[in-house]
């Protein structure tokens, strides 16, 4: 389709810029007769005449035209049948051409129809007509245009032929000349050596001699350089004029117009200048007795029509009196202050001289047709290659797509030329496989250097198979997309699972896009997370495991004291009558039944626990309180073992009341405490230490320590002591002891753990055991009602503070008013009247006088901006680990105010008119100790 | 200090009094205070030289002494004049707005012409 479009449009613009060259050829019209006439040329009988026009000139020529022009008025179309033919003689300049012409014209005439009559415009037309009589025949001829005496001479001997003769009027030129410009003698005439300028010559010359009153020049443009011309030109003088006649033939052997040349020529001249064969006044001439074309060609139509109607050509007879008319340029007498009245009475006066525009309108509308028909092929040209290029960029847009962080390689591949084009950068991140230089490989070397990465040799086999592309081309007019993953390795890296991804980018698979992804990491994360269920799996297992485990322990461990209990019951009976063996039995009945509560409440107790059950109710809890009941526990238990007992160091906690859950902290204590009294033989020690430590800010930590001196713990035991039912298998003393519910441990850690406490213990085999648990509490004082160590009292709802202010603001009236406020929060002010006085105020003071800042923005000085940036810097430099609240007082709500604040160093703002309650809001926000 | 010449002409004198935190004298004091109080001079200096910047600052102090001292339409008339300077301002629409806290101002003054000036610290 471009192709055809292009075509069409060359051959358009050859058409235009070839010079068209009318021939008409005579037309068969419809009610023509056809018959042959004795010379064998095909005769038409028509209701009209058929006139050839031959002209010697072409077509567009200035004077033809003109010439034709006269013609066609004197034969209407109702009448006349006009062909032409245009010889445009003025293209050749030697005989040959001319001959050739004469032979083509020749052939070319003869095929047409007779004519009526010919008319011949100008010499070499008339000449050709008369040299081919044999092709003329008996046909008239009328001619006009013609000067040369030869050829009317020879003409006027042949009584077909008539016409009207062009002879130039010189002399009335030459009375004009004289009459308008009496100071003028000399005449230089502008001629050139085309025939018609040889001929004028000679009648210039003939006539001016004839004339006497000038002298004269003969300058021919076709053998005179042009500068010479131009400066001979110039050199005109007031005596001087100009007749331009003949300019066709240049001295650089162009051909040129009259008018044209005598646009050219103008400029150089400074004298009148008359034209006589044409009339030139619109180029800017004078003007002059002008030879009338067109007067001309219409009195030789008529005489054509004249004979074509029948009329003998000898009775019409030949016009000597060429037709003239005056021509004077209205400008060019107004330049030489020539009256109208000085001129002919018949004589024409123009105001034609043609602007820029009328003279060279044609020749810019034809250049302008010409330069946008080869801007358009230039535009359709550039079309078709840049959508070529389009097709480059698009593989560079593509891949430049499809790239990301996670794509490490992308190539598009032309499976017509078989070629790959990688995108510039590596294949792998540890090595390129193809330097940036060579980026478009054949396909073959492609695959075999991708080929060289798989470790694998049967993966690489496969590979090097199913990378055949013509087979990759065909699975792709199937699928849109083809999906591997292998495993790959280079030289210098590791293992990576690379998936690689075959798109087609078209239909018809002319392009492929190839692109690699790396899954590496993808499949590694993958491996880790199914390693993590599996662990996780394993857990639960292990988890479940210890439950049934547990469970099954317990049902033992529930079982066997109920089977004692109901083994005793019958004992019991049998020994109702022996009071001391019955005492003996309730009493083992009742231990039994003390120690399945124990057990059942221990099991509770660790089932709520890892339910997360288990809720800690925190109350007020006097450490003395604490520590008496830890003497009543000990006291008994050790002294029925015989054990000496000691609590001690317990200063630290005197004092304190704790926020703890008193029920489990009881039971902790006891338990290690019960513990330690179970594994001491007699005649042992166990002692009690304890007490609040690192009391800060209402928060201390109980810390206790429980000592014994009894048989210890092994190192294999302390590794899972708070295991449940673990027991110390090697220690041999162990044996000894009678066994708890061995949940003990276990619960203690737990609860502890719950109450974000810690337990450390120490132990050896033989020598004793050392526990130490640590839990974290909150605290208060115990003397006075209840004070804490913050300063706000709400006692009577009302607050009150305590400390100083530091006080910026520059207006007097404002500054009273914010200072009474302050005071009456209980705060004392300190008042500094600008920015400037409030940051030396705050720097001369030690760290903590004032409680916080209250501040103005607008301020002289310094503003509330520079002063809390400075403020802050200050801090920074005195390594302040304290940052003094500044509160900005401001009338502008604005963000931009606020923000502005906050980036300065400022904490807050209260609006203005200040009010109590914003005053105490910032206190207390700002000095609770947070 | 007359109470009711303050309320005719407009005051808030409860407002005021409770910003002094209910202490007369103090609101007496300040009141006094005003009259040598620079904001209006400012304002009046920049507005005559056309300097929007000056008149703002006049403005917007004087805007925070009126309203911390119940001078509800001297505030009211200043905060309009107050946001015409704001920035680049318009001072074409602040030199329409001026007169009304002119005459404001000259009515306050007038309401505490009684009032004693302080004695200078």
């Amino acid at each position: 389709m471009k192709r055809l479009g292009r075509s069409l449009l060359f051959s358009i613009l050859l058409m235009l810029l070839i010079p068209v060259s009318a021939s008409a050829s005579a037309a068969v019209s419809e009610g023509d007769t056809v018959s042959e006439n004795s010379s064998g040329a095909i005769r038409t009988v028509s209701n009209k005449y058929r006139i050839m026009v031959l002209s010697s000139y072409a077509m567009g020529d200035e004077v033809s035209s003109l010439e034709i022009e006269g013609l066609q008025k004197a034969l209407p179309s109702d009448k006349c049948e006009v062909s032409y033919e245009f010889m445009d003689t003025r293209r050749f300049s030697s005989g040959y051409d001319l001959s050739v012409l004469y032979i083509f014209l020749m052939k070319k005439l003869s095929r047409m129809p007779e004519f009526d009559c010919y008319i011949a415009v100008d010499d070499p037309a008339l000449d050709f007509l008369m040299a081919r009589e044999d092709i003329v025949g008996d046909v008239p001829i009328v001619y006009f245009g013609i000067q040369n005496s030869k050829i009317i001479e020879h003409a006027s001997k042949s009584s077909g032929i008539t016409g009207v003769q062009k002879n130039y009027d010189f002399a009335s030129n030459f009375d004009t000349i004289k009459n308008l410009f009496p100071g003028r003698n000399n005449i230089i005439f502008v001629t050139d050596s085309s025939r018609a300028g040889k001929d004028d010559t000679l009648s210039f010359t003939a006539a001016v001699e004839a004339d006497g009153r000038f002298s004269y020049e003969i300058l021919n443009i076709s053998e005179t350089p042009e500068s010479e011309v131009k400066g001979k030109l110039s050199a005109a003088g007031a005596d001087s004029v100009v007749i331009i006649q003949n300019t066709f033939n240049l001295n650089d052997g162009s051909i040129s117009t009259l008018g044209y040349m005598t646009d050219m020529l103008m400029p150089y001249i400074s004298v009148p200048v008359f034209s006589v064969n044409m009339d030139l006044t619109e180029h800017g001439t004078f003007g002059g007795i002008i030879y009338d074309c067109v007067a001309s060609g219409e009195m030789a139509g008529k005489m054509a029509l004249q004979i074509a109607e029948g009329a003998d050509p000898s009775d019409v007879p030949v016009v000597t009196d060429t037709p003239v008319k005056a021509v004077f340029n209205k400008k060019m007498m107004d330049h030489y202050m020539i009256k109208a009245s000085a001129l002919p009475a018949d004589a024409i006066i123009v105001n034609n001289e043609k602007n820029f525009w009328q003279r060279y309108y044609k020749p810019i509308v034809v250049m302008t047709l010409v330069i946008s028909f080869l801007l358009l092929l230039i535009a359709l040209l550039s079309r078709r290659v840049s959508s070529q290029k389009e097709e480059i960029d698009s593989d560079e847009e593509i891949m430049r797509i499809v790239t990301n962080d996670a794509i490490n390689f992308v190539a598009v591949i032309n499976v017509k030329d078989a070629m790959v084009k990688l995108r510039s950068g590596s294949w792998t991140k540890k090595g390129a496989i193809v330097p940036e230089s060579e980026r478009t490989i054949p396909y073959k070397v492609f695959i075999e250097k991708a080929a060289q990465n798989i470790h694998d040799k049967k993966v690489r086999e496969r590979f090097l198979k199913v990378s055949d592309l013509k087979y990759t081309v065909e699975t792709l007019k199937r699928q849109p997309e083809i999906c591997e993953s292998m495993e790959l390795k280079p030289e210098n890296g590791p293992i990576m699972q690379k998936q690689f991804n075959l798109s087609r980018l078209d239909k018809d698979v002319n392009r492929i896009l190839i692109y690699e992804t790396d899954v590496t990491q993808v499949l590694s994360a993958e491996r880790e997370k199914n390693e993590l269920l599996r662990k996780a799996a394993e857990a639960a297992e292990r988890a479940n495991a210890a439950k049934t485990n547990f469970v099954s322990r317990i049902s033992h461990d529930i079982r066997t004291p109920i089977g004692a209990i109901l083994n005793l019951t019958d004992f019991a009976k049998k020994d109702m009558d022996d009071r001391e063996a019955l005492t003996d039995d309730i009493e083992k009945i009742a231990t039994s039944g003390r120690f399945l509560l124990s057990l059942i409440n221990d099991v509770l107790d660790i089932s709520k626990i890892d339910s997360n059950n288990l809720e800690l109710s925190e109350e007020k809890y006097n450490f003395t309180d604490y520590i008496s009941e830890i003497r009543n526990i000990m006291d008994p238990m050790c002294s029925v073992k015989g054990l000496k007992n000691e609590v001690n160091g317990t200063e630290e906690g005197n004092g304190y009341v704790m926020m703890i859950d008193k029920v489990r902290i009881n039971q902790i204590t006891l338990n290690i405490i019960s513990n330690a009294v179970k594994y001491t033989p007699e005649g042992g020690k166990v002692s009690y230490s304890g007490g609040i430590y690192d009391v800060k800010d209402g928060k201390g930590t109980l810390c206790f320590t429980v000592k014994d001196d009894g048989i210890g713990m092994s190192e294999e035991f302390q590794k899972v002591m708070f295991d449940e039912f673990s027991q110390d298998s090697d220690n041999p003393e162990r044996r000894k002891v009678t066994t708890g519910t061995g949940l003990g441990l276990s619960i203690v850690k737990r609860i502890t753990e719950l109450m974000s406490g810690t337990i450390e213990v120490k132990s050896e085999v033989g020598k004793g055991t050392e526990m130490k648990v640590s839990i974290p509490v909150k605290v208060e004082h115990t003397e006075g009602a209840g004070k804490t160590e913050t300063d706000t009292d709400r006692e009577d709802g009302k607050m009150h503070f305590s400390g100083k202010v530091l006080l910026a603001e520059d207006n007097l009236i404002n500054a009273e008013i914010a200072k009474r406020m302050i005071e009456e929060t209980g705060v004392s002010v300190e008042h500094a009247e600008n920015g400037a006085e409030e940051l030396e105020i705050f720097r001369k003071a030690p760290q903590g006088t004032y409680i916080a800042i209250f501040q103005d923005i607008q301020m002289p000085v310094m503003n509330g901006y520079d002063a809390a940036a400075a403020i802050r810097e200050f801090e920074r430099e005195e390594g302040r680990d304290i940052r003094i609240p500044i509160i900005a007082m401001t009338a502008d709500a604005f963000t931009d105010a606020l923000e502005r604040s906050k980036e300065a160093g400022m904490d807050s703002f209260i609006t203005k008119p200040i009010k109590e309650e914003e005053i105490k809001a910032m206190l207390s926000k700002y000095t609770e100790g947070d | 200090m007359d109470k009711q010449v303050l309320i005719d002409a407009g005051f808030d004198y409860e407002g005021g009094l409770s910003r002094c935190m209910g202490d007369e004298a103090l609101y007496e004091k300040l009141l006094g205070m005003f009259k040598r109080d620079r904001s209006f001079e400012r304002l009046q200096d920049g507005m005559a030289r056309e300097s929007v910047k000056d008149a703002f600052e006049g403005a917007h102090s004087l805007k925070g002494v009126a309203g911390n001292l119940g001078m509800t339409k001297l505030y009211n008339t200043d905060v309009e004049l107050t946001e015409a300077l704001r920035g680049e301002g318009d001072m074409a629409k602040a030199k329409e707005l001026y007169p009304a806290v002119i005459a404001s101002y000259e009515k306050a003054m007038e309401a505490i012409k009684d009032i004693k000036e302080p004695e200078k610290k």
